[in-house]
């Protein structure tokens, strides 16, 4: 396979769990409260696809991986809209518990401090022959079953958000709560969903974390919660400047990937790039709305 | 009996610090109570899991200093994150800006002339390191009004990477099996108050700073001005305060406040800065901040409570099988039931009405 070829092939399969989460992102903002526990969630789906996966087979675990983080993204927002918590803090700190209840979990059940390594719940890849083709080769084919099941949760995700009444009054709740309640709807209860729905799509992009390794290791996420939610900003909150915000982001991190293979650069400092580009980014993009919003003042 | 006047007179609400104080104390509880249940479901041996919690530290002679010294920089750190929190910046760069603040502390403390000096250079080395780190961001937000929750995010996370690089590569000290630097010459670390314990002044100089933070937001206009900008920026802005500074100054000042965090981490029990060396103070910061309801005075309570925790679940994962992570689990439980004061609050005032409705 070509250098390029190799390219496309990681950044499809980067882009997966990457784009799984930052929609997951979407939903939360639709409804204006924008979840920051994704990284909590995606850790939460890969370690329940491994834990539960390890002792009642895969599918067992690929049934966790997608509720668990639902109910727990859902519980989540019930508290704090119930006990009036403030969503931000609650998302920190569900960041923080996740990662604790892993590590006590993982302790108790499998009596190991840290790595639950499972090979057999590594998922196979699909029809890699074919991913030798052209160009439409690496982007379509030989990636991992859990991949492409984290692409069809996408799919989901974004069809509900962008194609049904529920995605309507979500984005309706974000723009005017009181609006939503005086239509005769229950903002809670949207609210709520939307959540679910977040923590869903977080599962699945920590089931594919989790399957491309066969394994739990203690930050899978890495980061990956973070940059979905800068992708949520810099897509402008919208479904599809958010995919295109998460391809860019997958494409910088499978280069920097690449990049770590020649052996004249250290490979913490090529891994330290496209946070830096993501920061120039991000800032650059903020100076431009500004511009926009001054030209448009009278 | 009926007393409508005293009804009438509803009670002077409790000030800002007292009501922070309370939620810490609240914290403790919950916090001991979630230990007892952990030990109980997560530990074969409960009573050992229990007594490294809740006698060891008050037992042995080297403990409960290590608790004090390693408040400090938590509490140093906790009081940077409450500034920007106060001014309305979500800054979450922490981690990184502490282990910056660490590395550079080191550096200069290897390179400096030993001594009061060098520990005087290292120091501000350290607050230099975090600046750093925080400065893409202040400057950012100044002009352009980007976002400090994602800038200072990333800009830390590419300094962690960047910090490993420097402490595992070019300034890896090879006679060391530890990944780190060359030891700090003992004169230019902090000196140690009551050998053979590690306390050192750096509690002090966290409790110091922590005082001038109080005395900023509650006795100076400026403060004051700052805690109406967060709350409030197009208010602030009407009023004439000086909402440009504002707006990048709290994000430097926390990014200082880290690094600082950080040189004492270096100059402290270390010796020198060790790959990894920040272990996610600076996310616990973020949650004793928190616990104290973002106010100064009860700051240094809140600290003490996560370090009795660290220190707690790391005893005990040496005497009985309980993962040191429990104490993430019971931080970030007690950080969730700490934001849900609200509920408490509307519970009594429910209590006080109905009280009144039957007096009347």
């Amino acid at each position: 396979m070509s250098a390029l070829q190799q390219l496309f092939a990681a950044t499809m399969g980067g882009l997966a769990p990457i784009l799984a989460a930052a929609l997951g992102g979407l939903a939360s903002e639709y409804v204006g409260v924008l979840n920051i526990a994704l990284e909590g969630l995606i850790m939460a789906g890969g370690f329940a696809y491994i834990a539960v996966g390890a002792v009642y087979g895969p599918f067992a675990g690929i049934v966790a991986a997608l509720l668990l983080p639902a109910v727990l993204a859902y519980l989540q927002d019930l508290y704090a809209r119930k006990a009036r918590a403030d969503s931000f803090v609650v998302g920190l700190s569900l960041n923080l518990l996740v990662p604790g209840v892993a590590s006590v979990l993982s302790q108790l059940m499998f009596a190991t401090k840290g790595v639950v390594s499972a090979p057999a719940l590594a998922s196979p890849r699909l029809a890699q022959g074919m991913a030798s083709l052209p160009i439409i080769g690496p982007l379509l084919f030989g990636h991992r079953l859990s991949e492409y099941l984290a692409y069809a949760l996408v799919g989901f995700v974004f069809l509900v958000l962008g194609a049904t009444p529920f995605g309507l009054r979500a984005r309706a709740l974000g723009m005017n709560p009181d609006a939503l309640e005086l239509g005769g709807l229950r903002p809670g209860l949207i609210r709520g969903w939307a959540y679910a729905l977040s923590g869903l799509a977080c599962g699945a992009s920590g089931l594919a974390l989790a399957a491309a390794i066969g394994a739990w290791v203690p930050g899978l996420s890495a980061g990956r919660g973070w940059i979905a939610l800068v992708a949520v900003y810099l897509g402008g909150r919208r479904l599809f400047g958010t995919l295109l915000a998460a391809l860019l982001f997958a494409l910088l991190l499978a280069g920097a990937n690449q990049a770590q293979a020649l052996a004249w650069l250290p490979a913490e400092l090529v891994a330290a790039l496209p946070y830096v580009i993501t920061t120039v980014v991000v800032i650059a993009g903020a100076a431009i709305k500004r511009r926009g919003r001054k030209k448009h003042q009278p | 009996m009926k007393e409508p006047d005293s009804i009438a007179l509803a009670p002077a609400p409790p000030s800002r610090a007292w009501e922070a104080l309370r939620r810490v104390s609240l914290s403790l509880a919950l916090a001991s109570l979630l230990i007892g249940i952990l030990a109980l479901l997560a530990s074969s041996d409960p009573g050992a899991t229990l007594s490294a919690f809740f006698i060891a530290p008050f037992r042995s002679r080297s403990l409960f200093p290590a608790i004090l010294e390693n408040a400090a920089p938590l509490a140093l750190a906790a009081l940077g994150v409450l500034v920007s929190f106060r001014a309305g910046h979500f800054s979450l760069g922490g981690e990184g800006q502490l282990y910056f603040g660490a590395l550079f502390a080191a550096f200069a403390g290897i390179y400096a002339p030993e001594g009061y000096l060098g520990l005087a250079l290292a120091l501000a080395a350290g607050a230099l390191g975090g600046l750093l780190v925080a400065a893409p961001a202040a400057a950012g937000k100044r002009w352009a009004g980007a976002d400090v929750l994602l800038t200072t995010f990333l800009l830390s996370q590419a300094a962690i990477f960047i910090a490993d690089w420097a402490i595992a590569g070019p300034l890896r000290d090879p006679n060391n099996n530890l990944v780190a630097m060359a030891a700090i010459p003992r004169a230019s670390l902090l000196p140690r108050l009551s050998p053979p314990t590690i306390l050192s002044p750096a509690p002090f100089l966290a409790l110091a700073a922590i005082i001038l933070g109080w005395f900023f937001f509650s006795r100076c206009k400026r403060g004051h001005q700052l805690s109406i900008y967060g709350k409030n920026p197009l208010f602030a802005r009407l009023q004439g305060f000086p909402v440009r500074a504002f707006s990048w100054q709290p994000v430097l000042f926390a990014g200082a406040a880290h690094g600082l965090a950080g040189a004492l981490l270096s100059l402290g029990p270390n010796g020198t800065a060790v790959r990894g060396i920040s272990g996610g103070i600076g996310w616990s910061a973020i949650g004793v901040s928190l616990i104290a309801g973002n106010e100064a005075l009860a700051l240094p309570f809140a600290a003490l409570l996560f370090s009795w925790l660290d220190a707690g679940s790391r005893q005990a994962s040496i005497v009985s099988d309980l993962p040191p992570d429990a104490a993430l689990v019971v931080k970030a439980l007690v950080i969730m039931a700490a934001t849900a004061k609200p509920l408490i609050k509307r519970f009594m005032a429910r209590r006080a009405a109905a009280k009144t409705e039957a007096c009347a």
